[in-house]
């Protein structure tokens, strides 16, 4: 041990040095204890000159941190109380703060799990009324072929779009079927987890009856064997052979249990550039930008534009990074939640500084002691930052078990409404960003007691008895901290009480229709069973009259596409009568074929004119049409539109005109905060089948299975859901951030009480004695409860003003987000000022009950005794 | 410098090298003795003092402390470099 001996050696030296020097004072006749203090006070501080000379040897640092945490372990273990809340308090705050980064980390941070995602392009094609539309077939062919800045470009038709009914040993099922080129799994960087992908020879009619599995339905149906490839499987009435099985996480197209050749299209699809259903993905060449690839495919477009003006008039590219394009939705709401977290950190870590700040008054006797001994002040802060890191190391492991459960729940409630939720997990980022986390909350809230403490005059402290001046500066600082507190409260609280209020008014929408007791689902008749279009309505006539006949069904019609299903199906038309259009604006509304029952059922109401009857359903082209009253407002404002005429296939050379016979109530659909759009109904009996219900629609499920299988067993249903479910879906995202920041904003609010009632009561045992003095000489009780009130009261409104600017300027960022209420919504500041004011008599429960047992002579008798012990 | 100074005469230990040094400036340069040591350690730690407890003439141990070779290059080094600057700032100050 090499340390000590020089320390030993130290010492030694200069107590010789001593020695010597008092001897010296001796042999001119001073007396010994004149000549040791005289001695002593000549050679200055020795303790300070000891540690510095210590200092010159060793590798200080470490040492000292080594120290310093030892020192404040056992300091932290004396006073478990303050352990305790602190670690309590940063523990929560770091915990939060770590599980939202593993989000923010995961869903928006972490690449796509493909080579290269930086790569990977999502292409639209744009109109002048819809900004991103899907691509048509021969559009997306003739880019594949032309383009010079993409390695590849790949097509998938989007989700909803096709399902196919797979019979496995009797047993049917309807699943969603995506209809992909051979080069998506290549441009994603994918491969087959068994088997092959397609070949290109398979992208031709006659040749494509080949299927890829996803890894999903291979285990749920097929038990995962593995001798499933090359066998053929029963898929809507014919057998196609399996080629492959894709691995487990397909991120796209996620929801698709089956892959099939693009080919497999209608037959006008594949040379129709009318009908837009491709999701495409390019991968760039290396060293291509965006904008490159922009210029060339709208370069392409031009050109197609003058080949086939009636489709291709005005029909641009868009491209949107596909990250971006997966993630874009989510992002200003994490973000925001990431605020919201930062927030209650920053409150948390005040709340701790609060506390250590009234344990540096505390301990300001032990430091005054330690500054006149010769430490130095930048020993002591760095000895109280070590103090405050240790809480906030402690904080940080417990925050991250918290992080665990967190993310655990998460994946429980989030993972259907956030993209890439599976992923969310705690990886070395996210530990980084803990740590970083760490150590700035320590810096934050231990940084400026450490200053405070260590800065005051330590002569007037020793001398001074139970209170010092330096302890009003003290407080000053402490009021600011909670009054900042209650300023970040009353933010994150503005934040929720928006978005509180908007999902509010999201729920109280009219959606124009009711969505109580709705049971839905999906058959799918298979087309080789059912070729014409009078066998597939003598099938859904017999379903419906079926299950009309179940007891606790009202009534049950046909619809297509569902409300509130991802669907959509617009097509363009013209008025007949109207003004032409300007080149290739065609008016649009979105299509939707309903049986005669749908509107009774769904208590939509017909406006004007007529429903469709049971004659309009039967004939191969419609003989009349129903529009919703958005149709009417934006393309017949002026004119009655019963009797118009619709005209369809504008871009074709064969057009139908269709009469107007009525005019149907709007509804809303999908996002119920949009405007309704402009509806186009058809009679027709196809899609999904709606039951109104008596009963709860759910508990009707297997009753409506049955009535189908015993009309069809081989015919399965899909998607079976009542309406109210759907309708949640589409709310869901809202709602989970709805409710993170309502919870985030209750745990702020309860933070900067705890605060609050920290300095308060804290103010109330420092005043005991001036306190119980007045009321001796007689002041009322009541004037003193109003002297401790005008504190917290001073302190949550100087934080509430300083709240409100705040809320003003940073609720600016929700505005994306809000629905029916604006950013700087009057009502919500007043609603959610309240509950800040409000923490502030929280504080003041415990001051009370401190103040009312208080009897003169207590506090005179612990003066008294506080007195004594010091002198 | 002035510990160097006082130390090419000989080995000395602090209290010795404190004394001399304040003997030498008459008593112009006051300064706390303990200020003293750490000055001595890091010289120490330079490697231009080397020092050895012996006993002293009043027969106690005591830390005497020595000037290395380099101690001793580093002393005739900072000579010439005072006297450069005692040189130079004397010739500026003298009346033209």
């Amino acid at each position: 041990m090499k340390q000590p001996k020089r320390d030993r050696e130290i010492d030694e030296e200069i107590a010789e040095h001593l020695a010597r020097e008092i001897e010296l004072r001796m042999e001119r006749g001073i007396p010994r204890e004149q000549a040791e203090a005289e001695a002593r006070k000549i050679f200055g501080n020795a303790t300070r000159i000891k540690e510095t000379t210590r200092g010159i040897w060793t590798a200080k640092l470490f040492e000292q941190f080594s120290f310093d945490a030892r020192y404040a372990l056992r300091s932290l273990a004396k006073s478990p109380a303050f352990t305790l809340v602190a670690l309590a308090t940063l523990a929560l705050g770091i915990g939060l703060n770590t599980a939202i980064f593993s989000t923010v980390n995961s869903v928006l941070l972490r690449p796509l799990p493909y080579r290269d995602p930086q790569r990977l392009m999502q292409l639209w094609e744009t109109h002048p009324v819809i900004h991103s539309a899907q691509v048509a077939y021969p559009d997306f062919a003739d880019w594949r072929s032309e383009t010079k800045t993409f390695e590849q470009i790949a097509a998938h038709t989007f989700q909803g779009l096709q399902q196919f009914n797979l019979v496995v040993n009797g047993e049917p099922e309807q699943i969603q079927a995506s209809l992909v080129s051979d080069n998506l799994l290549p441009t994603l960087g994918l491969q087959p987890a068994l088997g092959r992908n397609f070949t290109r020879g398979e992208m031709q009619p006659g040749r494509d009856d080949v299927v890829l599995l996803s890894d999903s339905l291979w285990r749920r149906r097929f038990h995962a064997n593995p001798r499933i490839i090359g066998q053929t499987v029963q898929i809507d009435g014919a057998l196609d052979r399996v080629v492959g099985v894709l691995p487990p996480e397909t991120p796209i197209p996620s929801w698709a249990d089956l892959l099939v050749p693009i080919s497999r299209l209608n037959k006008a699809d594949l040379v129709s550039r009318k009908h837009h259903q491709l999701e495409v993905i390019g991968r760039l060449k290396p060293g291509a930008t965006e904008s490159q690839a922009l210029a060339e495919l709208s370069g392409i477009a031009k050109r197609l534009e003058r080949a086939y003006p009636a489709t291709n008039r005005s029909i641009g590219v868009s491209i949107v990074p596909l990250a971006e394009q997966v993630t874009g939705p989510v992002r200003t709401p994490l973000l925001i939640l990431l605020g919201a977290v930062g927030f209650i950190l920053l409150i948390a870590c005040a709340n701790v500084a609060n506390l250590l700040l009234a344990r540096a008054i505390v301990r300001r006797k032990e430091i005054s002691l330690r500054l006149t001994l010769g430490a130095t002040r930048a020993r002591l802060v760095a000895q109280l930052l070590t103090e405050s890191l240790l809480l906030a190391a402690l904080g940080a492991a417990l925050g991250t078990l918290l992080a665990f459960a967190g993310i655990h729940l998460l994946h429980l409630y989030a993972a259907r409404d956030l993209p890439r939720a599976a992923g969310i997990s705690l990886d070395a980022r996210v530990l980084l960003f803990t740590l970083a986390v760490a150590v700035a909350s320590s810096i934050l809230c231990g940084l400026l007691p450490a200053l405070e403490a260590s800065r005051s005059d330590h002569n007037a402290v020793l001398k001074e008895t139970s209170r010092s001046l330096g302890d009003s500066r003290l407080r000053g600082m402490r009021r600011i901290l909670v009054a900042g507190e209650v300023a970040l409260a009353l933010v994150v609280l503005a934040g929720a009480g928006l978005l509180v209020r908007s999902f509010a008014s999201l729920l109280s929408v009219d959606l124009g229709f009711r969505p109580g007791h709705l049971l839905t689902f999906q058959v799918n008749p298979s087309p080789s069973k059912y070729p014409t279009s009078a066998q597939v309505q003598t099938f859904y006539l017999r379903v419906l009259s079926g299950l009309k006949s179940l007891p606790s069904v009202k009534d049950a019609a046909t619809v297509y596409p569902l409300p509130f299903t991802s669907l959509l199906n617009r097509t363009r038309f013209l008025l007949e009568g109207g003004p032409p259009p300007e080149a290739g604006r065609f008016p649009i509304a979105q299509v939707r074929v309903v049986s005669p029952g749908y509107f009774p059922l769904m208590s939509i109401a017909i406006r004007e004119g007529r429903n469709f009857t049971v004659q309009d359903t039967q004939s191969d082209v419609a003989p009349a049409c129903i529009v919703s009253e958005a149709f009417v407002r934006r393309y017949s404002p002026d004119r009655d539109a019963l009797g118009r005429k619709v005209v369809l296939g504008v871009v074709d050379p064969k057009q139908v005109a269709i009469p107007i016979v009525g005019v149907a109530a709007d509804i809303r659909d999908l996002d119920p905060s949009r405007e309704p759009e402009p509806l186009l109904y058809f009679p027709g009996i196809a899609g999904a089948v709606v039951l109104r219900t008596a009963a709860a629609p759910l508990t009707l499920a297997s009753s409506a299975r049955r009535v189908v299988a015993s009309i069809d067993p081989e015919q399965p249903l899909a998607a079976v859901a009542s309406m109210d479910n759907l309708v949640a879906a589409a709310l869901a995202r809202r709602r989970f951030s709805t409710i993170l920041l309502t919870g985030f904003s209750s745990l702020a609010l309860f933070l900067a009480a705890i605060g609050l009632y920290g300095i308060v009561s804290y103010s109330v045992a420092q005043r005991t004695r001036e306190l119980g003095l007045r009321m001796a000489l007689g002041a009322q009780r009541g004037r003193l409860f109003r002297s401790v009130l005008a504190e917290s009261l001073l302190l949550s409104s100087a934080g509430l003003v300083a709240g409100v600017i705040l809320s003003f300027f940073l609720t600016r960022l929700l505005s994306s987000l809000l629905f029916g209420v604006t950013a700087a919504d009057p009502l919500t500041f007043a609603i959610v000022a309240p509950p800040c004011l409000r923490s502030r008599s929280a504080p003041l429960s415990c001051p009370r009950i401190a103040l009312s047992p208080l009897i003169p002579c207590k506090p005179c008798g612990k003066t008294r005794f506080r007195l004594e012990f010091l002198h | 410098m002035l510990i160097l100074q006082t130390l090419q005469w000989g080995p000395q230990h602090g209290h010795g090298i404190g004394q001399a040094i304040r003997a030498n400036s008459l008593d112009v340069l006051q300064i706390e003795h303990g200020s003293l040591y750490p000055a001595l350690h890091r010289l120490e730690k330079q490697g231009w003092l080397c020092a050895e407890w012996k006993n002293s003439e009043t027969n106690r141990r005591a830390k005497y402390y020595k000037l290395t070779a380099a101690g001793r290059k580093q002393l005739l080094h900072e000579q010439s470099k005072w006297k450069l600057l005692v040189k130079t700032v004397s010739r500026l100050m003298k009346p033209a």
